[in-house]
């Protein structure tokens, strides 16, 4: 290996810095900075309402920052045409919470779609190449089925078959296990890794399933309103005294431990 | 009071503000769905399936109108004519109203209320489930993937319904007033053809062009641009509510422009 690709090799897949944004006068997120090496899988973690959907938005372009800068594949985000944005994404994949499979087509079709958009191969070619990738995704059998006649675990199994059929550098999960059984969700971790290790991919993941997190993450990123509250490896994000972090850690509530008297005149008010 | 009327005056500029918005917006949209008109790859398989939707689906209900307006067209112009003793007109009243007036706007209200609410519902659900972010994701401009095929199939299919809907319509008349009230058929075709001249062709044509591209613009651009909205809900009921915006704004503007281009064509 020469000393340059060593080097791009070592460079980050993902960079952002001092990413700032608002809906109107609600600041959503601040300040945030980070960045993903390659092959790593990267979690954004926090609760709900935290930004780190909003954060997915920015990383794949869907959304422009206030401020700050994202750089994706050597690329910076914020300043691309959109034929160099739409070139970007042509390297990357996104599995969508719930699939965000198009309703109007079936599942092979679904999958088949970025290479008929992008490629030249032939008929055969696409569709063999799409049989591979619902295969790897336990899909065998399903290719003729609708959207609407598939189960929420196979809706997302057919949504990440498609986001890596062009053999992405770079792998989005919004919510992989949202709304899944433990089960099908311990599944759908075991994919995620595998899919790291045999295609080499850098897969970036938005949660808020502690246990998923823990177990498939290198890192971590753990946002609570808007802004870092830790980022490091998974131990490091373990022994993290921030408060926000050891309350999604420890799923403690917020409020103070109330009595039953307490507890029964709150719900009394609540009701008149 | 004075705290009232301000609040009442405050309210309705954030509603003026928002309907300007949402006007730029729409212009916006258009601008940018035209500008890929030419954009390669062509869909042409999503057009053919549109085409099949909004016109060969729609075939059977646009006749079955045709035939209705026609018919009860020739019954109140007979009932009015009989009384100047101008009956033998009949012809030329019938084929004038459809083919000037009637064909073109109650083809495109008929259309918006099964093709352009049903387009804007599909919209509104790919908006609200992401397919249209997955779209923009897999580098695929959803203008030219969703948006063009549309377009076109409006602007192919409904002058073409109109035309069906107006000769329908002329057979409908001709049921009654031939048929059932006994007017020579010679007579009937005879006043339409002395009558209709190639400017109201014209006219028919130009309000029916005009009223596709009006309602594939407000049925798509209504919920592809949903997320905009600030007050905009999303799931079922965000669906439902800008489907029904869609099709009462576009009823509304087929009927303002059928003034207009009346007015400027008479």
């Amino acid at each position: 290996m020469t000393e340059q690709s060593a080097q791009s090799d070592q460079a980050p897949i993902l960079e952002v810095s001092r990413l700032s944004t608002a809906y109107g006068e609600r600041q959503v997120l601040s300040d945030i900075s980070l960045d993903v090496a390659k092959g790593e899988i990267f979690v954004i973690m926090g609760e709900s309402g935290s930004g780190k959907t909003t954060l997915l938005r920015h990383l794949i372009g869907l959304s422009q920052p206030q401020s700050g800068s994202i750089e994706l594949l050597g690329k910076p985000l914020t300043n691309l045409s959109k034929t160099e944005l739409y070139d970007l994404r042509k390297r990357i994949g996104v599995a969508f919470q719930g699939g965000a499979l198009i309703n109007s087509m079936n599942v092979i079709d679904n999958v088949e779609l970025p290479l008929r958009q992008h490629t030249n191969l032939d008929t055969n070619t696409i569709r063999i190449m799409s049989r591979m990738k619902l295969d790897m995704m336990s899909l065998e059998g399903a290719e003729e089925l609708m959207p609407a006649q598939l189960s929420g675990g196979m809706l997302k199994r057919a949504g990440l078959a498609r986001a890596v059929v062009m053999d992405p550098h770079v792998l989005f999960f919004d919510e992989p296990s949202a709304g899944l059984d433990p089960v099908t969700s311990a599944e759908l971790d075991e994919l995620i890794m595998g899919l790291r290790d045999a295609l080499r991919m850098t897969v970036v993941v938005v949660t808020h399933e502690l246990e998923s997190a823990l177990k498939i993450a290198d890192r971590i990123l753990v946002i609570a309103d808007g802004r870092i509250a830790g980022l490091g490896t998974v131990e490091e994000i373990m022994r993290s005294e921030v408060e926000s972090i050891q309350a999604l850690l420890n799923r403690r509530t917020r409020e103070r431990k109330r009595t039953g008297e307490e507890y029964l005149d709150q719900l009394t008010n609540n009701a008149n | 009071m004075i705290g009232s009327l301000g609040a009442s005056v405050s309210s309705l500029g954030q509603r003026t503000l928002a309907g300007v918005e949402e006007l730029g917006r729409m212009g916006l949209f258009m601008l940018l769905a035209l500008r890929q008109l030419a954009s390669r790859p062509f869909e042409f398989r999503m057009l053919l399936q549109q085409i099949r939707f909004v016109g060969s689906r729609s075939v059977v209900v646009i006749s079955v109108a045709g035939a209705f307006v026609g018919m009860v067209v020739a019954l109140q112009f007979y009932d009015t004519l009989v009384r100047f003793g101008s009956v033998s007109l009949l012809g030329s009243a019938v084929g004038l109203s459809l083919i000037r007036e009637l064909g073109p706007v109650l083809t495109a209200l008929i259309i918006i209320g099964r093709a352009g609410s049903a387009t804007c519902a599909e919209i509104g659900i790919m908006r609200s489930d992401n397919q249209i972010d997955a779209l923009e994701s897999m580098a695929i401009d959803p203008y030219r993937y969703l948006i063009v095929p549309r377009l076109l199939a409006f602007l192919i299919t409904v002058p073409l319904l109109t035309a069906i809907f107006n000769v329908i319509g002329i057979l409908g008349g001709w049921l009654v007033g031939v048929v059932i009230f006994g007017l020579s058929q010679g007579a009937y075709f005879q006043s339409m053809a002395d009558s209709v001249l190639l400017p109201d062709l014209l006219m028919g044509f130009v309000k029916s062009v005009a009223f596709s591209v009006i309602i594939v613009w407000i049925c798509t651009g209504k919920s592809f641009l949903m997320h905009l909205n600030r007050s905009m809900v999303f799931g079922a009921e965000g669906v439902s509510r800008v489907t029904t915006d869609a099709v009462v704004a576009a009823s509304i503007a087929v009927l303002f422009s059928d003034y207009i281009i009346s007015a400027l064509m008479l």
